[in-house]
């Protein structure tokens, strides 16, 4: 009897979590959306049709020797956006901000694409760059479709070049399975050795799934495994990239390791409330200042001594 | 159909018999027999591609209740591993071989092909039986750069917090017997330690052919994203080796 009720509850679990919208249960065996290599071939096809590869997503010309780039992560869209509007909201009246990045999970689960994109018709009517890279959410329940119907593609670079002729790469890279697989790796490699000999002035990476955890929260699913993080640290670190930007673990912190700064802002979600962040990169001269702020207006402020995000 | 039936159930038969025989007199008892270990290992993934390992451990239990593992591991990954582990066990039952036992690691890694080192220190707490093994526990990690050559390198060596491993491992025959299969999932092998929504999934085999060796075997699986609902292949082991019992 015990036993009965024990495999009754098990499967009862099972079709519930399988039925619902949030929890793809097949993806933790097998993602359902294509997998890395076969997502990379084809953002590589597009790049390759459109010469992204060549000159880039985009090059945007700043109209101000300091510029910013405004970033959110985890926005988790579940029906509401509330956060998400806001946001896009302060970068507009932001004379300073340059382009929108989004570090994937835009959306929470299925159906949720539509509400996404609905939020960013003011950026896209004001003619303001907005570049994504996937997460894990973005593409469960086979939602790769979806995301790429508006992206197009989910490997590439953009610049932005300010007036007095310097210029700053952004390479945006698809790490949503947690791994990165041989041929991005092989790509970025080859992308890094190539512009670094361009005289970029700041080198920045967009990605989704962060690379180290220093504080014991481990609630916000897989890092990358050891080998890769030893291999894409390595490189980072040889050609002088300036700050990995990631999302998917919701707890704001950031490392700097073999001189390159690894920053998570946390998550944007409208659960999140209060605690909802987004960062702002600004770039002056030779610095890269990150500000990571509160929805509700409060600052955080980085901590050198613990490297974390504290309230202030 | 009729042949494949019969031939069928003569293996079953067979091993049967074989394995009435084999459990009656003990060759050895794991963890009371100082044990060396060779092996090698083939494996690919999908940062290294393909490469060996070969591996050298010593299992030296000092007396019935603690038990010392020393092994190194040299990979043409370029990647050189060293592993300790003292384990003081507590027995519960003779039967069925019931102990509990406490974990205590170290892991060493150079990883010469990204100029990085790290090491990780674990801790553990486990109970084990006929058939099952259970582990739990903590470990912690700092990664270092081989060489800092920058001058600015603030927080150059990098400490993460402590997480969680775990290790559940299930065999198909009592420990005493000369042949076992066993399959487990953790977080953690000899040579690596991975996070806890990391895991790795093998499956292990062993054979004693006389009183002093034994014949190891297990291939062992790392997927990426399993966690994150967005599982896809990483990595894949395939180690055999043999042990001398001493």
């Amino acid at each position: 009897m015990k036993r009965s009720l024990y495999i009754s509850f098990i499967i009862l679990a099972t079709i519930t979590f399988a039925s619902c919208d949030r929890i793809d249960v097949a993806g933790i065996f097998n993602g359902s959306s294509p997998h890395h290599d076969a997502r990379f071939k084809q953002s590589m096809e597009y790049n390759e049709t459109f010469g992204i590869n060549e000159s880039g997503l985009q090059t945007i010309h700043a109209t101000e020797n300091t510029y910013e780039i405004y970033w959110a992560t985890d926005v988790h869209v579940a029906g509401t956006t509330v956060l998400l509007d806001s946001f896009i909201n302060l970068a507009l009246t932001d004379y300073y901000c340059e382009a929108i990045v989004f570090g994937g999970d835009i959306i929470d689960a299925k159906n949720n694409y539509p509400l996404f994109y609905k939020s960013l018709e003011p950026a896209v009517a004001s003619g303001m760059p907005l570049f994504c890279t996937p997460g894990n959410h973005d593409l469960c329940f086979g939602q790769w479709k979806e995301y790429v119907e508006y992206w197009k593609t989910s490997v590439y670079w953009f610049q932005v070049i300010i007036p007095s002729g310097e210029k700053d790469l952004f390479i945006c890279i698809d790490s949503a399975d947690a791994t990165l697989g041989r041929a991005q790796f092989n790509w970025l490699k080859d992308l890094l050795e190539k512009k670094s000999k361009e005289g970029y002035r700041h080198i920045i990476v967009f990605s989704h799934t962060h690379m180290f955890k220093k504080d014991s929260n481990n609630a916000n699913g897989a890092h990358f495994n050891t080998e890769e993080i030893y291999d894409i640290t390595s490189l980072l670190s040889k050609y002088h990239v300036e700050y990995y930007m990631n999302g998917h673990d919701h707890t704001p912190e950031v490392t700097i390791y073999k001189n390159v700064h690894y920053v998570t802002i946390g998550s944007m979600k409208d659960d999140y409330k209060e605690r909802a962040a987004y960062a702002v990169m600004t770039m002056f001269g030779k610095h890269i200042d990150v500000s990571l702020y509160r929805m509700d207006g409060e600052d955080y402020w980085f901590d050198d001594e613990s490297d974390y995000y504290d309230e202030e | 159909m009729k042949k494949i039936f019969i031939l069928f159930l003569s293996c079953f038969c067979a091993m049967t018999i074989f394995a009435q025989q084999d459990t009656l007199p003990p060759a050895f008892r794991p963890g009371e027999h100082t044990q060396l270990k060779f092996q090698t290992e083939y494996g690919f993934n999908d940062v290294w591609g393909h490469h060996g390992n070969f591996d050298i451990e010593a299992q030296i239990p000092l007396n019935r209740h603690f038990d010392l593992t020393a092994g190194a591991q040299f990979s043409t990954a370029n990647v050189y591993s060293l592993h300790v582990e003292a384990q003081p066990k507590f027995i519960i039952t003779e039967a069925h071989h019931r102990e509990l036992y406490l974990d205590i690691d170290a892991i060493y890694r150079a990883v010469q092909r990204a100029r990085t080192h790290d090491f990780t220190w674990a801790l553990g707490i486990g109970y084990r039986r006929d058939y099952v093994d259970v582990e739990v526990g903590m470990f912690i990690r700092t990664m270092d750069a081989m060489q800092r050559k920058v001058d600015n390198n603030r927080n150059e060596m990098l400490v993460e917090g402590l997480a969680a491993i775990y290790s559940l491992e299930i065999s198909c025959r009592p420990k005493e017997s000369n042949w076992n299969l066993g399959i487990r999932m953790a977080n953690f092998t000899e040579y690596q330690t991975e996070h806890m929504w990391n895991p790795i999934f093998s499956l292990s085999g062993r054979y004693d052919p006389t009183e002093h060796w034994r014949v190891n075997a297990r291939v062992y699986i790392k997927p990426a994203g399993m966690f994150s609902m967005t599982a896809s292949f990483f990595d894949v082991h395939a180690l055999v080796g043999c042990s001398y019992i001493f």
